[in-house]
């Protein structure tokens, strides 16, 4: 009997051994989030650039592949600039594919008469007059360096079908450029968006208060949405699990200040050496910076309202435009609900997103972004 | 339709690796050891003996009545070399055109050419359809036997971008339904465009629609596909409403069909008699106007149409009369006034004439029939 007992304990504490490691390991595996990010890439540094920072440096992320298209500016330099980061992060096992070079339907040239009768547009990204002027395939010399990597051969859309349907439910969706992209993929497998884990977007815009003058007289006008429409509205149309939008009115209480410029320049590691480096001036919003960030903590935000969006393809002054209905105004149309941020606890942030630079990475191997503090 | 999960497994590379197209394309090379060479010396380029290569083409189709007979007469004819057929909603749904899309392929005999199942909806817009002009089935009611073959694995728009990129510069896309899938194939992949040799594409008008009085059915279903491919700088022959309205088969062409002993003229004559018992019905008189073979001819004998020169681009904004194909044949393009003046020059040229696409403006109908019972009675 006591024999017995004795090798019962012995095979309980095992047994407690053993599933206190099986535990730690499944929370390990359950913590592990798949992404794959899907970026209109200007740099170096910038939005863009600054928000892919934001995965790799997270603890418990799988960064998939990052998709690049034509939106900020022109997709083939993107991919360039891309490249570059995963480089000097020491990354360079995300692959990177490229994808939309334009819009589906819209031109550049259709847009320019639209502006004729409708009013400038501000801001046209790859085709904004103050951009400078290269070809669509043309890849300038880069200021961070050119890259050695080199693009995958599988395109964006192929590649957001084939992750979602390795990892079925289990993959989000982050994209922070036009549309394009995500709407091939939904048009070539219907099945796209319901196999995703969710969408998490940079766009939109609904009621921001603000004076800026590309929002000032035409609040829901957003670039990403706007500068693919029709794709912006077939992704609305898509059956998520879940849709989380990231729009102007959140992302204008945002700012890359000189001080947080000024705490990264003194943090040794690569990602805000990069920051620090190539940032020209201080002041940009953090458009996809605060996208990413509160994929990771959901704490950020403060108020969200959870509504039913779309994107207006009338060809009129609305073409592109963020439109949302609530439960009693929606028409009876086939829509989907987004969480759409409205307020950002703005200090918590900005101390998130300085410190999370400013912490080791945890994938990095052989960064070669040289880490010269104070320069 | 359901799409097989397993299909994305592979990447491009792998595939173009392991993919059957070399041995498609071998049997093709093999198939035209039987063409007719140097009788229609405009169709392809020659070569310095003056024999005609056949042009190769992928046709893109919504069968479709008028799509079953140009399906018959490109599989029928030695000028073009068919490297694949990509079935589209349009006329009828997916779940009817890919089918009757293998149907077609197999009464030709043509097994050997792989049939890839595309676009299920239009690329924005709600889908429509033209059940009543073809028949619930597409065919007119006509019963034709189950498919045996199945389609492959690959979505019409990859198998687009993979055959025309393996022989850039050699390869004509054929359009027979709405442009969803070739849409969807420019923007998969943007070299496309440059890949391609042309595309010849039942569709438009310049003479007013058929669904509206400003669009033709094609272009109507899916006006965004449409003025994607008018954008996408390929050379486009357009074979619109302007010249298929005018190719209407007649009783005595049924006859010359219903004499043929192959599989394809027995179809072919059974499902122009179910179509016009159908309009008869309805107090019409007369038989299926042949839009699609109409197109289809343009590549095997171009002299049955006369083409001009047009700058053309497609309304995507009307409520009215989205889809319409608007051809300008000089400068200056204008677009719509503004709705204020602006300025001393308040009409604004929007760039200058450079024509896109070949129009077919007129038809020998005669002839058009002429080829088109030979091919299909023919045993190919």
């Amino acid at each position: 009997m006591k024999q017995t007992r004795k090798n019962h304990l012995w095979f309980v504490s095992l047994l407690l051994i053993l599933s206190g490691a099986m535990y730690s390991r499944s929370s390990f595996a359950q913590d592990t989030r798949y992404v794959i990010i899907d970026q209109d890439a200007v740099g170096p540094a910038g939005t863009d650039m600054n928000s892919m920072l934001v995965f790799l440096q997270a603890a418990h992320v799988n960064v998939l592949g990052i998709t690049v298209l034509t939106g900020d500016g022109w997709r083939d330099e993107e991919v360039a600039h891309t490249l570059r980061l995963l480089e000097l992060m020491g990354r360079t096992d995300i692959p990177v594919m490229a994808g939309a070079v334009t819009p589906l339907v819209r031109t550049q040239e259709w847009t320019h008469a639209w502006e004729q009768v409708y009013g400038k547009v501000i801001y046209q990204g790859a085709w904004s007059s103050f951009r400078p002027k290269h070809g669509a395939y043309e890849i300038p010399k880069l200021a961070e360096g050119d890259p050695t990597t080199k693009v995958a051969n599988e395109d964006a859309a192929h590649f957001l079908i084939r992750m979602v349907h390795k990892y079925p439910h289990k993959v989000t969706i982050y994209a922070a450029g036009p549309m394009t992209n995500i709407a091939q993929a939904i048009s070539l497998d219907p099945h796209f968006a319901e196999l995703a884990e969710e969408l998490v977007i940079m766009g939109g815009s609904l009621n921001p208060h603000t004076e800026d003058k590309e929002y000032v007289d035409s609040p829901r006008h957003e670039f990403n949405l706007w500068f693919d429409p029709e794709a912006s509205s077939i992704v609305f149309h898509a059956h998520w699990p879940k849709i989380t939008a990231t729009p102007v009115d959140v992302s204008i209480e945002t700012h890359l200040t000189k001080e947080m410029l000024e705490q990264l320049k003194t943090a040794n590691t690569p990602a805000a050496q990069y920051i620090a480096r190539y940032t020209r001036k201080p002041g940009d919003y953090l458009w996809d910076e605060l996208a990413a960030a509160a994929w990771l903590d959901p704490g950020l935000i403060t108020r969200e309202r959870f509504v039913y969006i779309d994107v207006s393809l009338d060809k009129g002054i609305s073409y592109g435009d963020t439109i949302v209905w609530s439960d009693d105004d929606k028409p009876a149309l086939d829509l989907q609900k987004a969480h759409v941020q409205i307020d950002v606890d703005w200090p918590k942030f900005k101390k998130f997103f300085v410190q999370l630079m400013s912490s080791s990475a945890p994938g990095a191997t052989n960064p070669q972004m040289r880490t010269q503090p104070n320069q | 339709m359901k799409l097989d999960v397993c299909r994305w497994k592979s990447d491009r590379r792998v595939f173009l690796k392991t993919a059957t197209g070399s041995a498609i394309i071998a049997m093709i090379e093999g198939q035209s050891a039987i063409a007719k060479p140097t009788l229609f010396v405009q169709t392809a380029g020659s070569n310095s003996l003056g024999v005609t290569k056949a042009t190769r083409v992928i046709i893109d189709t919504d069968p479709g009545v008028d799509d079953a007979f140009a399906l018959m007469l490109a599989l029928q004819s030695p000028e073009l070399k068919v490297e694949a057929v990509t079935a589209v909603a349009g006329n009828l749904p997916l779940g009817i055109t890919l089918p009757n899309a293998l149907r077609l392929v197999e009464i030709c005999d043509r097994a050997d050419i792989p049939v890839a199942g595309g676009a299920a909806a239009p690329l924005i817009r709600r889908q429509v359809t033209a059940a009543s002009a073809h028949g619930e089935n597409g065919l007119g009611g006509v019963e034709l036997p189950e498919p045996k073959i199945t389609p492959v694995k690959e979505h019409a728009a990859d198998l687009i971008c993979r055959i025309a990129n393996q022989s850039p510069g050699e390869v004509t896309l054929i359009g027979l339904g709405p442009l969803t899938n070739i849409a969807l194939a420019l923007r998969a992949d943007p070299t496309l465009s440059k890949a391609v040799k042309g595309i010849v594409l039942m569709g438009g008008s310049l003479s007013g629609g058929n669904v509206t009085p400003a669009a033709e059915f094609n272009f109507y279903v899916d006006p965004e596909a449409a003025s994607i491919v008018f954008n996408s700088g390929i050379p486009i022959t357009m074979v619109g409403l302007d010249v298929t309205r005018k190719v209407e088969l007649t009783e005595s062409y049924i006859r010359q069909l219903e004499a043929g002993k192959n599989k394809p003229s027995q179809a072919a004559a059974r499902i122009a008699r179910a179509i016009m018992a159908t309009y008869k019905k309805h107090g019409q008189n007369g038989g299926p106007t042949l839009h699609d073979p109409l197109a289809v001819s343009a590549l095997i004998r171009p002299n049955i149409l006369t083409f001009e020169d047009y700058q053309v681009k497609i309304e995507t904004t009307g409520t009215i009369t989205a889809g319409e194909s608007v051809g300008w044949k000089r400068d200056p393009i204008n677009y719509a006034a503004a709705l204020e003046n602006i300025g001393p020059s308040s009409t604004k040229s929007e760039g200058t004439f450079t024509p896109n696409t070949k129009v077919a403006v007129d038809v020998r109908p005669d002839e058009f029939f002429h080829l088109l019972i030979e091919r299909i009675t023919s045993n190919a």
